[in-house]
């Protein structure tokens, strides 16, 4: 019947032409082969770009996107060449492909160009994709899509442009050469690895002539690779190793293998010689370690190709070969079960009575033994490379350099074998390698085991693997630990392994176990999520706890300042109410605050030469509001509400201050003297009553940084304005009355606290405030914490945490340097917590933060300027300065007053009323450097920062000081609080260059001929 | 007649394994050449050196006049090859394959591909992933014939078919090399090849131990059981070349071509042994015969032989 059929068709004329073009049947070929992976890919560069975009309010970063799109068409490019050749071969097709009458060239060229089609194709989708959805996001419309690229310098086109087809080159050749497809990917990443360390190391990067030189010889090797390819010529036959290297290569390996068969014989005797089921296991490790033994020579050949980098590129500190045993790693765990894929070793075992547990045993052991050997080895090669290269410098540098020896031979080899290896100089380094290798070496082992096809397996490992240290990285940023992370998803995994292996022998796949394998995949991973919240929740602990922990002089209780933090009942009196928003005294806040904003535009510093004063009109609007505001009692109001939200309220202290300072400056000028100062006094009474309202450190710092400098306006205006006694004496009262508003604790921590709680309870004035901007503004609104309102319960909790550990942490006290620590690397993971942190002293140096400095500063200049009004007074009766500060009862102040005491250290001010005999240079708290005579009259705060301190000046320095003093004045008193002083330890150094570059700048001027040197002459 | 397939002295060797050992043979053309031998005997070696797929360390190999180092390319264009387990793309339909290997062949092949899948009664939508083991083979089949070759080479063709379909596909061989055309069939089936085969290839071990006409095998070749008195006693000497010789107890067994039977019978009826049974084998026993000695010698019988007369 067969014969019959057959010869009923009519004779095909063989010398005919082709009917069809077998490029395009080639292509299409190809077209579908590499559409599986081309998909999937595309829609994962232009999904990123989308998700990105959907993280937070701020704009995307365009960089980032078009790396990741580089990296997207990069990993097709290698993929594609993979599946194109070397997976074909893999697969078994490439033998039926060569059968056809097909030319080398239509082979090649019909693969190649579908691979570099797909490539470009990604890469322009996905670069088009980033260039509309960034200008979408960035304008809201699509006008700026072709000018996104117009910024995009030359020369990172022409990088691109060469380091895209360099790694596409490197696959290709692996992918010709090798035989199994994953082999082939590690020699191809090993290969990008390298490529990537030279175009780092060079010059010119990819545009340096190593660079070029290797991707010409790549370029010429693939022509004829790809007729070896074609022809399916293996490596091997005995024909093909007559060449010199592959000779000298092959008696090498003869070399090995003789050694390795007197090994093999030994196991075997000593297997035979003892009982069944030791016999079995030690077979079993037997045939892995046969297995094992390659690729542990391959892994170290590979290990020392990367460490002549090292020595290449003459550095010590190289990550490349750390990063590059990630790939050992994923190799290790595939090789687990991959002979079983193609060989049914598994059924083999089975039909023994071998179980697949002792297996399963056997094959982890060896491969996880092999991956500590592999991995030990290359560390230990990277650490022998450092000091070999160590050795060579210092070798140079005797040979070439005598004179700059500093050590002798014996003592510095002593030192390099003795030194920790510099890749371990880390020491949380060795746990995370150890952890995340078996993790790594884990996933590859499962994907092995679970995957019948050894491609499918080795992409999944290649995705899963990068995967699963990705999200251990993100998660640990978080400040969530190892073990729970990927100590326990390790675990559970390992586990998976054993439950399931019988599966790698069955080779079967059914919904019931894919359904299984989601489960043992998935369910941890979801398991994850409720545990981590839960530790996030209550990882910040209290304050005796942390003290406990950390500082070893705390007993455990009494350290910290236990102080109950507002509740909901409370946010009402301290000023969170409706009502607070409608009277006239809101109204009044508002319209002043208003103003006080175009001022503090206006004058960013307080600096009276910057100072813009308002127009006439608003001034007068303002200063009115003022009168009406200070009219009430301070001691009883609070700052209306909108006022009192730490991302709004920012600059209302500064404005508010110039307005006052401004006035008050104008009235000077119109020698209306006395309401000059009043407008001071009332400048400090507002900063003070600000200060008290403060809900964060950055409003708190600004309300005494005004306060001090209102109290230096009036300190100016007070030695040079002629004012009667009773005139000065009204003056001392008023001030008093003005600081008895209790401000004598920073109320910021209740304030704070009251702010952030109605936002994590979601009640309360603030809550309801931001549900209606939202309703109303819908696309957001400045300033608030997005982040903090819109984080998860257990988010919220944390930072209600970190509210409490930071209110009942005392302020100034114990300051340790890990609690800082501590403090730092919660609060950036706390939704929230920039904000919460800013200018904290708990973290910023306890007493030497500048908001303990700044206070100090503040309540010494309280006591000061009620001295400085004394002696006034006292100059203005008796026409001198006391000789003492006990002198100054007439004036004001007795002899047992507190006044004229430093509050911090109950030591007297310092007063000199003819000078202390050495100039003294002055930096004010805004960077400005003043050096007063020898002789100028001083009254001082004895601090860490005293005159007392001078001796620590340079002696060199004293001369010049004296050139750039400002002349003498004996009517005046300069009054000096401690930071302002210079002279102690390490600020030595520091202002002492200051001075230098000072004086360099200014040779020549006299201080009194430059307005800048003195703001208030 | 000038020879489709000739190997002149080919040697192939990997690694340490020899695949051939300087083999050399030829074959006619129009006939169907039967390549027999044990698993590793370098069959498929030899297959893939004719067709360009290897390259012979040693000797040369050529088809249909030309040289498989050279002319792959015509060689392939005009000669049929169907693999063991032909590993052919999964995510292809059996039409989308088809469609996909006509570009490569000239005009009909797409016709005939489709009339051969029809008489195999596949599905033409149907993917190959998704097809039996015997399925895919006769897609392969189909592949491999669609463009009418002048030599078709089949590597184990007839595993995973049905037997009825496999009797049917190797009874068109004869009808195949009637038209001309040679059909060189590596196989295991040697009972069923037996029926179709005009000539026989044996390989062993690398090394070609018979290449002779099918018939003339048959013809010269006897199987002669002798059972001697008792075990010790010591068998004849057996007039004629020996292929192979097998003892169980005092029973023995031996495999010779050209027998001088009556010698033979002269010989025992002088020995007083019992009449020997001298009966004619089929090419399996021939085949196991020499299978069996060369395991007991460790090398082959080079008992080679040119075939005596031109195939029909």
């Amino acid at each position: 019947m067969w014969g019959t059929d057959l010869q009923s068709v009519r004779e095909i004329d063989t010398k005919s032409d082709l009917t069809m073009n077998p490029f395009a049947h080639l292509v299409w070929k190809e077209y579908r082969s590499q559409r599986a992976l081309w998909m999937p890919l595309t829609i994962a560069a232009v999904g990123i770009a989308l998700w990105s975009l959907r993280i937070g309010d701020s704009h995307p970063n365009l960089t980032v996107l078009n790396g990741m799109s580089l990296v997207f068409a990069v990993a097709f490019g290698v993929g594609a060449v993979t599946v194109a050749f070397v997976g074909e071969e893999d697969e078994g097709t490439a033998i039926w492909l060569r059968m056809f009458p097909l030319t080398t060239r239509h082979l090649l060229c019909g693969k190649l160009l579908v691979i570099i089609a797909g490539i470009l194709s990604l890469l322009l989708l996905s670069l088009l994709a980033n260039a509309v959805l960034f200008s979408f996001h960035r304008n809201g419309s699509l006008q700026a899509v072709f000018q996104t690229y117009a910024n995009v310098r030359p020369k990172e086109w022409v990088d691109m442009l060469i380091g895209l087809p360099a790694f596409v080159l490197l696959a290709l050749v692996a992918s010709l050469t090798g035989r199994k497809a994953f082999r082939a990917l590690g020699l191809g990443a090993a290969g990008m690895v390298l490529f990537a360390t030279v175009c780092m190391n060079t010059q010119h990067g990819p545009q340096s002539l190593p660079v070029l030189l290797i991707q010409l010889v790549l370029l010429i090797a693939v022509v004829p690779l790809a007729g070896r390819w074609h022809r399916g010529l293996r490596s091997g036959s005995a024909k093909e190793k007559t060449g010199p290297v592959t000779r000298l290569l092959s008696a090498g390996k003869h070399f090995l293998q003789g050694r390795e068969e007197k090994w093999i014989r030994r196991l075997q005797t000593a297997a035979s010689r003892t009982p069944l089921s030791a016999r079995t296991f030690q077979t079993l490790l037997w045939r892995e370690l046969r297995f094992a033994v390659p690729f542990y020579r391959q892994a170290i050949l590979a290990a020392v190709a990367v460490a002549a980098c090292h020595v290449l590129f003459n550095r010590e500190e190289f990550p490349w070969l750390t990063l590059f045993s990630a790939l050992f790693v994923i190799e290790c765990g595939l090789r687990t079960f991959r002979h079983d894929q193609q060989q049914l070793n598994g059924l083999f075992w089975s039909h023994r009575g071998v179980s697949p547990g002792a297996i399963w045993a056997v094959r982890m052991a060896t491969w996880l033994g092999t991956l500590v050997c592999v991995i030990g080895t290359i560390l230990l090669l990277e650490w022998l490379t450092m000091q070999a290269i160590l050795l060579l410098k210092w070798l140079m540098m005797e040979l070439f350099f005598a004179d700059a020896t500093v050590q002798q031979p014996s003592q510095f080899l002593l030192s390099l074998l003795t030194s920790t290896p510099r890749n371990l100089l880390d020491p949380s380094f060795p746990t995370l390698l150890s952890v995340m290798a078996v993790n790594g070496f884990v996933i590859a082992a499962l994907m092995s085991a679970w995957n019948p096809k050894p491609l499918i397996a080795a992409f999944c490992a290649l995705v899963a693997v990068p995967a699963c240290w990705a999200l251990t990285a993100y998660l640990t940023s978080y400040n969530i630990p190892l073990w729970l992370t990927i100590v326990p998803l390790t675990i559970i995994w390992l586990v998976a392994g054993f439950v399931t292996r019988r599966q790698w022998a069955d080779r079967r796949i059914s919904p019931g176990i894919a359904v299984q394998r989601f489960a043992w995949i998935g369910v941890p991973l979801l398991c994850m999520i409720p545990v981590q919240s839960f530790y996030r929740a209550h990882q910040i602990p209290d304050a005796d706890q942390l003290l406990a922990a950390y500082a070893p002089d705390h007993s455990g209780t009494g350290s910290s300042e236990k102080r109950p933090l507002p509740g909901p009942e409370e946010w009402v009196a301290l000023g969170y109410s409706k009502t607070n928003t409608t009277t006239d005294w809101a109204n009044d806040w508002q319209q002043l605050s208003t103003l006080a904003s175009v001022v503090s535009h206006q004058t960013s510093t307080p600096s009276l030469t910057l100072a813009m004063p308002l127009e006439s009109s608003q001034s007068d609007i303002a200063l009115a509001c003022v009168d009406r505001i200070l009219a009430n009692d301070l001691s009883t109001h609070r700052l209306p509400p909108d006022l009192r939200i730490p991302w709004s309220n920012v600059r209302l202290a500064v404005g508010v201050t110039n307005i006052l300072t401004g006035e008050a400056q104008r009235l000077f000028e119109l020698d209306q003297k006395p309401e000059a100062l009043q407008r001071c006094v009332q400048a400090i009474r507002l900063a003070v009553f600000l200060r008290q309202e403060a809900t964060s450190w950055e409003q708190w710092l600004e309300t005494v940084t005004y306060e001090l400098f209102a109290g230096q306006v009036l300190q100016r205006m007070l030695f040079e304005t002629q004012l009667t006694d009773d005139e000065l004496q009204n003056l001392q009262t008023v001030l008093s009355e003005t600081y008895r508003i209790p401000s004598s604790a920073p109320n910021i921590v209740d304030n704070r606290a009251a702010v952030y709680f109605q936002l994590l309870d979601r009640k309360g004035y603030l809550w309801d405030e931001h549900q209606r901007l939202e309703k109303r503004v819908q696309a957001g609104f400045f300033g608030w914490p997005l982040d903090l309102i819109q984080s998860s319960a257990s988010e919220r909790y944390r930072c209600r945490r970190l509210i409490e550990l930071l209110s009942d942490y005392r302020i100034g006290g114990i300051m340790n340097p890990q609690i800082a620590d501590l403090l730092i690397a919660w609060q950036q993971t706390t939704p929230g917590g920039a904000q919460l942190i800013w200018h904290e002293p708990a973290v910023n140096g306890g007493r030497n933060s500048h908001v303990e400095r700044l206070f100090q500063a503040g309540l010494i200049q309280q006591n000061a300027l009620r001295v400085l009004i004394a002696l006034r007074r006292y100059q203005t009766l008796h026409g001198n300065f006391p000789a003492s500060l006990f002198d100054l009862e007439d004036a004001g102040i007795p002899r047992n007053s507190r006044w004229q005491r430093n509050p911090f250290t109950e030591s007297l001010l310092g007063y000199a009323p003819s000078g202390i005999g050495v100039p003294v240079p002055m930096l004010d708290d805004f960077g400005k450097i003043t050096v007063l005579s020898p002789d100028q009259p001083i009254l001082f705060s004895e601090g860490r920062l005293s005159p007392a301190a001078r001796s620590y000046l340079r002696p060199d320095q004293e001369e010049k000081l004296k050139a750039a003093a400002l002349p003498a004045d004996p009517q005046r008193i300069w009054f000096l609080h401690g930071s302002t002083i210079l002279g102690l330890g390490e600020d030595v150094g520091f202002w002492a260059r200051n001075i230098d570059e000072n004086m360099r700048n200014q040779p020549t001027s006299h201080p009194e001929a430059d307005d800048n040197s003195d703001p208030f002459r | 007649m000038k020879s489709v397939i000739e190997l002149k002295n080919t040697s192939k060797r990997f690694g340490k394994v020899i695949a051939l050992d300087g083999v050399s043979f030829s074959v006619p053309a129009g006939v169907v050449c039967a390549v027999l031998g044990s698993n590793g005997a370098g069959k498929s070696t030899a297959i893939r050196l004719l067709l360009g797929l290897e390259d012979p360390d040693s000797g040369s190999t050529e088809v249909l006049g030309m040289n498989s180092r050279t002319h792959a390319l015509e060689i392939r264009q005009r000669v049929g090859y169907v693999a063991d387990q032909p590993p052919l793309y999964d995510w292809m339909t059996v039409a989308e394959i088809g469609w996909f290997a006509s570009g490569f062949y000239p005009t009909g092949y797409q016709q005939e591909y489709t009339r051969l899948i029809e008489r195999f009664q596949l599905q033409p939508d149907q993917k190959i992933g998704g097809l039996s083991k015997g399925m895919k083979a006769k897609v392969a089949l189909s592949l491999a014939m669609a463009h009418r070759p002048e030599l078709l080479i089949l590597d184990e063709p007839t595993s995973g078919l049905d037997p009825l379909v496999r009797r049917e596909f190797l009874e068109s061989m004869i009808d195949i090399s009637a038209e001309g055309r040679t059909v060189l069939l590596s196989s295991h089936q040697v009972s069923e090849v037996e029926r179709v085969a005009d000539m026989v290839a044996i390989l062993l071990n690398g090394h070609l131990v018979c290449l002779e006409r099918l018939e003339d095998l048959k013809r010269t070749t006897q199987e002669v059981q002798l059972s001697l008195p008792d075990s010790a006693a010591t068998p004849p000497s057996i007039p004629g070349s020996v292929l192979a010789h097998v003892a169980f107890g005092h029973d023995h067994i031996w495999m010779v071509r050209d027998l001088q039977a009556e010698t033979l019978l002269q010989t025992c009826s002088e020995l007083s042994l019992p009449t020997p049974i001298i009966r004619k084998p089929n090419l399996e026993d021939i085949l196991l015969a020499m299978l069996r000695e060369y395991r007991k010698d460790g090398h082959p019988h080079r008992e080679q032989r040119q075939p005596e007369s031109e195939p029909v």
